[in-house]
């Protein structure tokens, strides 16, 4: 219904970006495109002026349309998303400037205006074929990463977790009788495995997927085991082992099903004080077509919390 | 030079008894115990001792001999030879079960010790880069999402094969199963098209 009426709006005018206030220092934003509903040739010729001359030739360089239109709407969707905050009262999406920390995450280049400190925002981005996403946060680092649910698995699962996971992780997962829940378990972990290893921003051989263990633990302590998978009320941590100053309390997890189709992890470090950080992560959710329409789905079926609401 | 690296890595993937410093161990055992029993069953019998510790010598010897022949052999100037015996000596081994899976056929741990050894010595050279390459393209047409028309040498998994991360680590896992060997992290993560598997894979010693 809305694309219907999108399409015949379109042919008039693009609405301007709507202006949203930056997340307070214990929220995160986060935003998301469906690729399959962005279909007009027209709309996606405009994304394609959003993109900085290097970023266009990126984009062309994939092959077949798919992989084009899917790197093209990640382009768009994080230069309007970070545009939308209106940091130093001017920046469209076109001006934006980017450039990558020594492991390649990508930051905003921010123009040094005076003496003011860049603006603390982060954002990091992560797709599939079928959803795009984009996370934003003031102040603390943030690492997402997005999976199809119905993603299968080449390898065996625990041959597969027996390589690259933590000991802790094999056991939870090989307790699991159900292939099909061991599988979605799986998921679920790499996902917030790597939004993890985003989030620190040292790529994956900084931070070696087997140095740390992702676990659910009850707001009470216990941990969940996996004869009670049932751990919605839980929070989820992250134990380092080469560096345990990097544990539970600096980092702080959300765990989502998107969209009835998707699982999505964000990874926040956690920078409140001890008290505050007990709270859990305050999280609002859109997704978008960017200069089209945007829909807070935060509280409707499309955003189920499953892990990290404490 | 990468025998020596070879050796080292045999050693930290397979901590069973069937090393070569447990062998040598048993054998100067042996050795021993041969002495001990001269001595109190024959009093100063001199031919006795003499003759069972030179029979272990000489094999001992042998075996040194031989092995350095072998390390002049490989380290000779004349590459084209060497090439051309490596892969005389490959096809040999090829004959034999290859297949990483197949490793728990040789049950015994001297049958274990004797294929790591001798296999070892072929693993000091590196696989044809031209069948490095088909063997990759062959791994990567095996991926499910993937279109096999796509999977040339120069495809970029990412730009051109639309691999994700995870898909990443998968190929890596398959690539590992297929020549034998364990990819370090630091080099998996550098790896995101076949040309750069190829490299990798053919100028790593282990690979199988």
């Amino acid at each position: 219904m809305k694309i219907h009426s999108f399409s015949q709006r379109f042919f008039t005018s693009l609405s301007p970006l709507v202006s949203v206030q930056l997340p307070s220092p214990r929220e995160t934003h986060f935003w998301y495109i469906l690729p399959d509903e962005v279909k007009n040739a027209s709309l996606l010729g405009e994304y394609l002026e959003l993109l900085s001359p290097c970023e266009k030739e990126n984009v062309f360089r994939m092959r077949g349309d798919e992989l084009k239109k899917r790197a093209l709407l990640a382009r768009a969707l994080v230069r309007t998303t970070i545009a939308r905050y209106q940091i130093n009262s001017q920046v469209s999406p076109r001006s934006l400037k980017f450039t990558k920390n020594i492991h390649g995450k990508p930051e905003v280049e921010w123009q040094q205006s005076d003496d003011s400190r860049p603006p603390p925002l982060h954002f990091n981005l992560s797709h599939t074929s079928s959803l795009i996403a984009c996370g934003v946060t003031i102040d603390s680092p943030i690492g997402i990463d997005v999976e199809e649910k119905q993603r299968t698995i080449k390898n065996d699962i625990l041959s597969f977790a027996r390589r690259y996971f933590s000991h802790e992780e094999v056991d939870f997962l090989a307790a699991i009788p159900n292939t099909e829940v061991q599988r979605q378990e799986f998921l679920k972990l790499w996902t917030l495995k790597e939004a993890y290893v985003k989030a620190l921003g040292r790529g994956f051989s900084g931070a070696p997927f087997k140095t740390f263990t992702i676990r659910y633990q009850h707001a009470a302590g216990g941990s969940c085991n996996s004869g009670n998978l049932n751990c919605e009320a839980s929070e989820i941590v992250v134990d380092s082992f080469e560096e345990p100053s990097n544990s539970a309390s600096n980092w702080q997890f959300a765990l989502l099903e998107l969209a009835g189709s998707h699982y999505a992890s964000i990874c926040k470090e956690n920078n409140s004080s001890s008290e505050a950080s007990k709270q859990p992560m305050k999280l609002t959710v859109w997704k978008t077509i960017p200069l089209v329409e945007d829909e807070c789905v935060s509280g409707t079926d499309a955003v189920i919390r499953i892990g990290g609401s404490n | 030079m990468t025998s020596f690296s070879g050796t080292q890595e045999t050693r930290r993937m397979n901590p069973s008894p069937a090393t070569s410093s447990s062998g040598s161990a048993s054998t100067s055992g042996s050795n021993q115990v041969a002495k001990i029993y001269c001595r109190t069953d024959s009093g100063t019998l001199p031919g006795c001792e003499t003759n069972t510790a030179a029979q272990q010598r000489t094999g001992a010897t042998l075996l040194v001999l031989l092995f350095f022949v072998s390390l002049l052999f490989l380290f000779k100037r004349d590459m084209a030879a060497r090439m051309a015996l490596l892969k005389h000596l490959r096809v040999n081994v090829r004959s034999a079960p290859q297949n990483p899976n197949l490793n728990s056929t040789f049950s015994s741990p001297f049958g274990d010790l004797l294929r790591r050894h001798f296999s070892e010595e072929v693993r000091g050279s590196f696989l044809d880069k031209s069948e490095v390459t088909d063997r990759v393209v062959t791994v990567v047409k095996n991926f499910q999402k993937v279109d096999p028309s796509k999977v040339t040498p120069s495809a970029h998994f990412q730009n051109d094969l639309g691999l994700d991360s995870l898909d990443a680590v998968e190929v890596v896992m398959a690539l590992e199963e297929e020549f034998g060997f364990e990819i370090p992290d630091n080099e998996a993560d550098k790896i995101n098209s076949i040309n750069l598997a190829v490299d990798f894979i053919a100028s790593h010693p282990q690979a199988k």
